[in-house]
């Protein structure tokens, strides 16, 4: 074999034909072979995107359903491009005749090429090979189109249509939470018929996901949980104690998710710390728990203030003070009231405060900002405002250790 | 040079057709084939009913190519001697002695008018003839001539006295060409010109050293193998126990074409080629004279007959069988 430009490297010598001497041919014969490995992959594309559509729309997983939409695509595409190129690879002499309008030109001239020169007529189709045409990709396109797109087009929008219909709502919902919590494995899923049960319980669940977003909607400490539920966000903590309506809120969300729905015991995560609190914060009776006296309250700030014992006034003396007489320890909660007996003034008789317990927030910012809301709100009348600020004097004198 | 050759071809190639047009009317197709034979170095078969112009049209080949001709009319009575020759005792002053008189066949082109009324013993005579170019007689082999061909003339009407050709000496008919009957402003021209004082006769365009000439441009013409591999598939196809062949032919086909039908699918293609002005084979060539090619080789089974098949449906069969094969 002659030397020729495809043997300067072994490895364009490894990948060239080894029957085709004449550069021009090979170069034409490239040419063939990549436009119909174009047209495989226009195939695969034709086939693989109704598939992708359809699949990217009936999986839960946005990421799972790209990379398999994405792989079915590349898997056709190169599937297709390859029987193409195979196919092509006997036949692109003709192709090319077929490209110039020739007459077996290019199939002589290959079938011919080995045979020893000498022969004039042999030799004169032999030239005629250095001004053959290559073969354009106009004429390449002519001869060979790409397939039609408007099949590819209508099953894509019919995917469309149907994976709207049957998919899930939301894509992204169980998307980014835990993979133990709410999405199933993508084994499982995968090996899941998309049956209308399926279907119709998937819905469900959605929907009651996206109700119970909406329930916790406008709360800011829940917001987190929110964004857990519609699968925005990653499992987060509950917080140590919760608002009364917050709590509200959280069992409302409950309430609407549906009943196997797999985000319920993180939701429950939320209510139960809510609940501890609540209990040791709402008020069970109304006074005082201890030694069952009713605790006075002076009408003057200040003045009617007692302590339950008179070892809770002693705090910070060298003289111990005894724990297991002291009812309530303001480190771990709040006193609760249920209701503040005020001592009748001489205008309006004695009467009764009753406390919102479930307005009574734990101690911290958030509880004296409450409470400062509430003084400073001009419709109250002027003595329950004492009445707040005693409850607030009280409060103080109990958060100091071992003071009153 | 083989610009010039092929050009030389094309040249002589339409003189010869347009000689042969001037004696043969509303016969292009005919006139074509039978050069195309000719060329290739093939015999014909003419066929058709009486006043179609088949043993003028050979008549004329003769006159217009200079090649020198022979001519035998089959009757029942003819015997193979008649066609071949056969040795005779010569007397002479020194001794007898036993001479070889050459028949009719010892000729460049031999015109074998109704062929189908001699006896199939007759008919067989030829076969040697028609393929090995020799004949023998006795122990002694006697070549034809290197241009020897064979244009016979059948009629396929008439039954009583005439016997089918025998499916070997078919075979070797490189085209089976039908004539019709002419139209009726064909039929005027023929009047005209055959009725008046001065004779019709084809002009001599040609001379045997140019036909040998062609007949050797016509085999240097290159094909492809796989332009003849799918040739070979379409022949293929044309027989009954081949698993490419279409169901039609499955049903109305007894016995398909064979290598000669090959070698005829290849030789006129070949002469196509170079009417094309080209040096090398074509699928478009070989397909060219398809139907005559297959046309007497295929003997059609009961079913085929009373189904009434015919070279047409066959040639549609197998296009479409092939086709379909890629």
């Amino acid at each position: 074999m002659p030397a020729n430009d495809h043997q300067s490297t072994p490895r364009r010598q490894r990948f060239s034909p080894p029957g085709i001497i004449d550069p021009r041919l090979r170069a034409g014969r490239r040419r063939i072979l990549r436009h119909c490995s174009l047209r495989g992959v226009a195939a695969g594309i034709a086939i693989g995107l109704p598939l992708a559509a359809l699949i990217w729309l009936t999986d839960d997983d946005p990421w799972r359903a790209g990379f398999t939409s994405i792989g079915v695509g590349l898997l056709l595409s190169c599937g297709f491009a390859i029987q193409q190129r195979r196919r092509a690879v006997p036949l692109w002499p003709r192709i090319w005749d077929r490209t110039i309008r020739s007459q077996a030109l290019i199939e002589t001239i290959i079938d011919r090429q080995h045979r020893p020169a000498g022969d004039p007529w042999l030799d004169a189709l032999r030239a005629r090979s250095g001004h053959i045409p290559l073969p354009d990709p106009v004429s390449l396109l002519r001869q060979l189109p790409f397939p039609d797109p408007r099949p590819c087009l209508i099953l894509t929008a019919t995917a469309i249509l149907i994976g709207g219909l049957l998919g899930p709502t939301d894509p992204t919902i169980g998307g980014a939470v835990e993979p133990n919590s709410a999405t199933p494995p993508v084994a499982q899923t995968s090996s899941e018929a998309v049956s209308a049960d399926q279907v119709r319980a998937r819905q469900q669940r959605a929907r009651g996901r996206e109700d119970a977003a909406l329930a916790l909607a406008g709360r800011k400490a829940l917001e987190p949980l929110a964004r857990q539920i519609r699968g925005l966000a990653r499992a987060a903590a509950a917080p140590d104690s919760l608002l009364p309506r917050d709590l509200q809120a959280v069992q409302a969300a409950l309430q609407r998710l549906s009943a196997a729905d797999p985000m319920i015991p993180q939701v429950e995560l939320w209510n139960e710390p809510a609940d501890l609190n609540r209990q040791s914060r709402v008020v069970e009776g109304d006074s005082l728990a201890g030694n069952g006296e009713a605790l006075p309250l002076a009408a003057e700030p200040g003045t009617g203030a007692v302590t339950r014992t008179p070892d809770l006034a002693d705090g910070g003396s060298d003289r111990p003070t005894d724990p297991s007489s002291t009812v309530l320890n303001s480190q771990q909660s709040p006193p609760s009231i249920g209701s503040i007996r005020i001592e009748g003034s001489p205008t309006d008789g004695p009467s009764d405060l009753l406390l919102d317990t479930r307005a009574v927030t734990p101690l911290g910012e958030e509880s004296t900002a409450s409470w400062d809301r509430v003084r400073d709100d001009p419709r109250l009348a002027p003595r329950w405002t004492r009445v707040i600020d005693l409850y607030q004097q009280w409060i103080r004198g109990k958060e100091r250790p071992g003071g009153g | 040079m083989v610009d010039d050759a092929v050009q030389r071809f094309c040249q002589q190639d339409l003189q010869l057709r347009e000689a042969l047009g001037t004696v043969i009317f509303g016969q292009p197709e005919a006139i074509d084939a039978a050069t195309c034979a000719l060329l290739a170095g093939g015999h014909l078969l003419l066929v058709g009913v009486p006043g179609t112009g088949k043993t003028r049209l050979a008549e004329s080949v003769a006159d217009s190519t200079g090649l020198t001709r022979g001519r035998i009319q089959f009757t029942p009575d003819l015997l193979p001697a008649d066609i071949l020759g056969g040795e005779t005792l010569l007397p002479g002053s020194s001794g007898d002695r036993i001479e070889f008189r050459p028949g009719p066949v010892f000729t460049q082109l031999l015109i074998a008018d109704e062929i189908n009324r001699g006896t199939p013993r007759t008919q067989s005579a030829l076969l040697e003839a028609m393929q090995e170019y020799s004949v023998t007689i006795s122990t002694n082999r006697h070549r034809l001539d290197p241009l020897f061909s064979v244009i016979a003339t059948r009629n396929p009407i008439e039954l009583e006295g005439t016997y089918p050709l025998p499916e070997a000496q078919r075979d070797r008919f490189l085209l089976e060409v039908p004539l019709h009957s002419p139209a009726p402003d064909v039929l005027t021209k023929i009047a005209a010109a055959t009725t008046i004082e001065s004779q019709l006769t084809a002009t001599k365009v040609l001379d045997p050293k140019q036909i040998e000439t062609m007949r050797q441009t016509v085999l240097r013409v290159i094909a492809a193998d796989s332009v003849i591999e799918r040739a070979a598939r379409w022949i293929a196809a044309t027989r009954p126990e081949d698993p490419s062949a279409p169901e039609l032919i499955r049903r109305g086909v007894r016995l398909g074409a064979g290598a000669r039908a090959l070698q005829a699918l290849v030789l006129t293609g070949k002469v196509e080629a170079l009417r094309c002005g080209r040096t090398h084979l074509a699928d478009e060539d070989w397909r060219r004279w398809r139907h005559e090619v297959i046309r007497h080789r295929l003997v059609y089974s009961l079913e085929g007959e009373l189904d009434g098949l015919g070279p047409q449906e066959i040639v549609s069969a197998v296009d479409r069988a092939v086709a379909h094969q890629g």
